[in-house]
């Protein structure tokens, strides 16, 4: 009894150690259950071509089939500048095909993308750009470089907002945070990050020998760039401390209204109801690059195709082309 | 021994066979998702990222370290005090089958399936808004302390109950009270057990996300005093992985959060045996 | 009443203490029943509860909004049964491995690996579960991979070490006699562990499993990074599809809501805490029925 115990011990181990080591397939009592229970239709359909792209990257033949609508969430400020600009709206309203998968984050979208031979997403330029897990397409034939952003031939893109309560106005300490923001110190953090700054020829910064903390919260696109500012502030003021928090436009704007946030970043325009209460102040202008797998070969849209894909009207990529 | 090796039945084998099956898919579930994140992550740990300091360039895991470490201690101070308490109320002090038992073990239970983004919110409304504690240490280790305490509870009261009656009976029929057999006996036997759940609860707060970035906050810095927001190691990989400009930074994150809870279960199984082996 | 000693105070003392310890599970969820419906509540009336719970279009950005989340209580129901289909059976048969049919030296691995298991972080599972699930499921089963199904794998993985600890630590409470007597009696050791151990051990096998429908149904890390999202109301054929869950509700768009919108998104969490409270009181009903026999 003893001696054949170990044997299938043995033997199970084995296995086990083979399963992870056999691709992807190592999740092997789940999943062959589903096959046994899968009407045979739905297992003999292959997706599209995606089988075999992964092995094939080298001659891939061009992406056909069902187009896979990646959006991000609702709220979302890339999602709703990219809904105006490209007008993805029927009667004004965000009408984004309900079938798109919902990315919830940056990163996310990129790897849902990148994992996906027939996606198509989008997400800010400066992150999009730096990513070789995506390719970028132009839009009516023009790419989202700073240079066609600042011509304004580029047609997806945004401003970057920050804005406080009007009533209780800025303190001094984030007033001099928002100064340096617009100095030629802060504009020139603006251009490293990859965004279009705001201000030309903007002033030296002159404040400084301040102490005590700034709240910064709002949008997590902006977020990353605040942080670059808040550290090359703190290089000229090392006794400041500013907490940003990245927890979302909407997060941002009503700490800012409650009191809880000096200052509230956002990544769309505000809202009339936000204006009455909130101050906005532009400090970087960003593209919404859209994305696709590096395997499709598509190299550009134009700006009504890519409407009608996210509206759903258009819903393969021989159709789309 | 004998007995079993003269004949196996079908029904016998088709048991074991699933038997084996299960505990092979299992395992399987852990090595391919361990060995994923080792696998991507390992290449990424510099020492640069255990800085003391949290900057843009170099994302250090140090401050959500310690906001983690400062997290799990606040709230084990407080919920394992309760959670064990009160399994030894259940167990040893209440009548059984009394309502008030009833009551508590039915709340427990109650506790123990509330999603984590309940928690997140609850914690978010009493106190960060109500008691006006803000994003704060404060606020997220009691949120989840809330969180653990049934995990904390179940495994004290199970094995609690799993110490034999006998141990009890003899320490009564030698004249100690209840408390004292409590304290000397009963505890020490179930000790394994307690120890079983802390690990859980442990594991929970180090994974826990939703319930963290409502109540602490999500600020890469180290906390000050109890007042202060921070992060978690789970909180910085849920920020690294959704800014999205810091891939190889999340990878790192989630092999170091493994080793952390390697090491948590390693010591804990090191305890275990420690204390199996003097009593 | 003087000349009591002072081992009666003690122990009067100590059992006062352990019984407010005891209150306190019953006090904290006092305390989030009233804050959670307090700021839910209003909101759900506002805006009708009845076209809140059956509406199925979920549109928060439009004017007017529509606030319909029929949708997502059906998607929590759906990966929630998909993971119970997948982690408890498995669970519970690696629970009975663990508890009667493990070697001690096997053991000594196991028990820490299966630790090892309920310490990994939900983030570290979705991320998991985005790279390797995902394309898996849209390879072998089609459609886009952010699927019912992809999510009802990813989540019985994640509650098996919940219901393997649990059950585990229930069989090993059932007093050896049980075991002893049956093999007497000529039972196979399977025999004995499944149809004598298990049955005896059925209140903590079935606390093993509410804690692994809790832990599923209230998952949102992971699940909102491979059930797609989409609000849309799913038939049961259509699990190669995704779907928006209740948990992924709040946690996608709580950062950005505010005014209506944010009560909305409360009132999801309400209607969540709800909905884990009667399988709560149906688990416990159950419970008693068996208990009774």
């Amino acid at each position: 009894m003893k001696k054949s115990l170990k044997w299938i011990l043995t033997a199970a181990v084995v296995c086990v150690a083979a399963l992870p080591l056999a691709a992807c397939g190592g999740d092997d009592a789940p999943t062959t259950t589903t096959a046994a229970t899968n009407p045979p239709t739905s297992t003999n359909t292959p997706p599209v071509t995606t089988a075999t792209a992964q092995e094939t990257t080298a001659d891939t033949p061009a992406v056909t089939g069902q187009i896979a609508v990646i959006a991000r969430e609702e709220g979302s400020g890339t999602r709703g500048a990219f809904v105006e600009i490209v007008d993805v709206t029927i009667e004004g309203n965000d009408n984004t095909t309900q079938e798109a998968v919902v990315a919830p984050g940056t990163s996310i979208m990129m790897t849902t993308v990148a994992e996906n031979p027939s996606a198509i997403g989008y997400a800010s330029t400066g992150v999009a750009l730096n990513d070789a897990r995506v390719r970028v397409i132009d839009i009516d034939g023009v790419s989202p470089t700073v240079e066609n952003m600042l011509n304004g031939t580029y047609p997806i893109q945004r401003p970057f907002i920050i804005g406080y309560n009007v009533e209780d106005g800025l303190s001094p300490l984030a007033q001099d945070f928002v100064d340096f923001i617009f100095s030629a110190q802060g504009q020139e953090v603006v251009a490293n990050r990859g965004y279009v700054p705001t201000s030309q020829n903007a002033p030296d910064f002159a404040g400084g020998g301040l102490t005590g903390t700034i709240v910064v919260n709002g949008s997590s696109s902006v977020y990353s760039l605040m942080q670059h500012l808040s550290e090359a502030y703190r290089e000229i003021n090392p006794d400041v401390t500013i907490d940003v928090h990245g927890a979302g436009t909407g997060h941002g704007i009503s700490a800012a209204r409650d009191g809880l946030a000096d200052i509230a970043m956002s990544s769309r325009d505000l809202r009339e109801s936000e204006l009455e209460f909130m101050s906005s102040l532009s400090i970087a202008i960003d593209g919404i690059a859209v994305i696709v797998n590096p395997d499709n070969d598509i190299e550009n849209l134009s700006l009504a195709a890519v409407r009608n894909i996210f509206l759903g009207e258009v819903d393969t990529w021989e159709n789309a082309r | 021994m004998k007995i079993i090796k003269t004949k196996k039945k079908p029904l016998d084998l088709i048991l074991l066979l699933f038997t084996w099956l299960a505990i092979a898919a299992t395992v399987a579930v852990l090595v391919m998702v361990v060995g994923y994140v080792l696998m991507n992550g390992v290449g990424y740990i510099r020492p640069s990222l255990f800085a003391w300091n949290f900057t843009t360039e170099n994302q250090s895991l140090m401050p959500a370290i310690m906001g983690t470490l400062m997290i799990v201690g606040l709230a084990l101070i407080v919920a394992v005090p309760l959670g064990v308490g009160s399994a030894i109320y259940l167990v040893e002090y209440a009548r059984r089958g009394s309502i008030f038992v009833k009551i508590v073990r039915t709340m427990t239970e109650t506790l123990a399936g509330i999603p984590s983004i309940v928690y997140g919110l609850f914690g978010f409304i009493f106190f960060g808004v109500f008691l006006g504690w803000g994003l704060s240490l404060l606020s997220g280790a009691l949120t989840v302390t809330i969180m653990i305490l049934p995990l904390i509870m179940r495994a004290t009261e199970e094995s609690l109950k799993s110490v034999p009656d006998s141990f009890r009976e003899g320490s009564f029929g030698l004249g100690a009270g209840r408390l004292r057999t409590v304290g000397r006996i009963v505890l020490p036997a179930a000790m394994p057990g307690i120890l079983g759940g802390v690990i859980l609860a442990i594991g929970r707060i180090v994974g826990e996300t939703a319930a963290i970035i409502f109540t602490l906050g999500n600020v890469a810095r180290m906390p000050n005093n109890l007042f202060d927001t921070g992060r978690t190691l789970s909180a910085h990989m849920y920020a690294l992985a959704n800014e999205g400009t810091h891939p190889g930074e999340a990878h790192a994150t989630a092999a170091v959060l493994l080793v952390v809870v390697i090491l948590v279960n390693a010591l804990a199984s090191f305890v275990t045996k420690f204390i199996r082996g003097r009593a | 009443m003087g000349k009591r000693p002072l081992s009666f105070y003690k122990e009067l003392f100590a059992k006062i203490l352990f019984g407010i310890a005891a209150s306190a599970a019953v006090f904290a969820v006092g305390l989030i029943c009233v804050f959670l419906f307090s700021q839910g509540l209003p909101a759900m009336a506002e805006m009708g509860i009845w076209q809140f719970l059956t509406g199925t279009e979920w549109r928060p950005t439009w004017n007017p909004p529509l606030y319909g989340i029929l949708p997502m209580i059906v998607g929590s129901l759906y990966v929630t049964a998909g993971a119970i289909l997948f982690g408890v059976p498995i669970g519970i048969f690696a629970a009975v491995f663990m508890a009667e049919m493990c070697p001690k030296g096997v053991y000594r691995f196991l028990k820490p690996a299966i630790n090892l298991l309920a310490g990994i972080p939900s983030v570290v599972f979705g991320y998991f579960g985005m790279v390797i699930l995902v394309p898996f499921v849209r390879e072998n089963f089609g459609g886009t991979g952010n699927s019912i199904l992809t999510a009802s794998i990813l989540l019985g993985m994640m509650i098996l070490p919940t219901v393997i600890t649990i059950s585990e630590s229930a069989m090993r409470a059932v007093p050896r006699h049980i075991y002893e007597g049956a093999v007497a009696l000529g039972a196979s050791r399977e025999r004995a562990v499944f149809f004598t151990i298990l049955p005896a051990a059925k209140s903590g096998v079935m606390a093993a499993v509410v804690l692994g429908v809790g832990r599923a149904i209230g998952e949102t890390m992971a699940v909102r990074m491979v059930a797609g999202n989409q609000a849309i109301l799913r038939a049961p054929n259509e699990f190669l599809m995704g779907v928006r869950t209740m948990t992924s509700n709040v946690v996608l768009e709580l950062g950005y809501a505010y005014g209506d919108h944010r009560a909305a998104l409360i009132a999801t969490g309400v209607v969540l805490f709800v909905f884990v409270m009667i399988i709560n009181v149906l688990f416990s009903l159950l419970k008693k029925k068996e208990g009774a026999r």
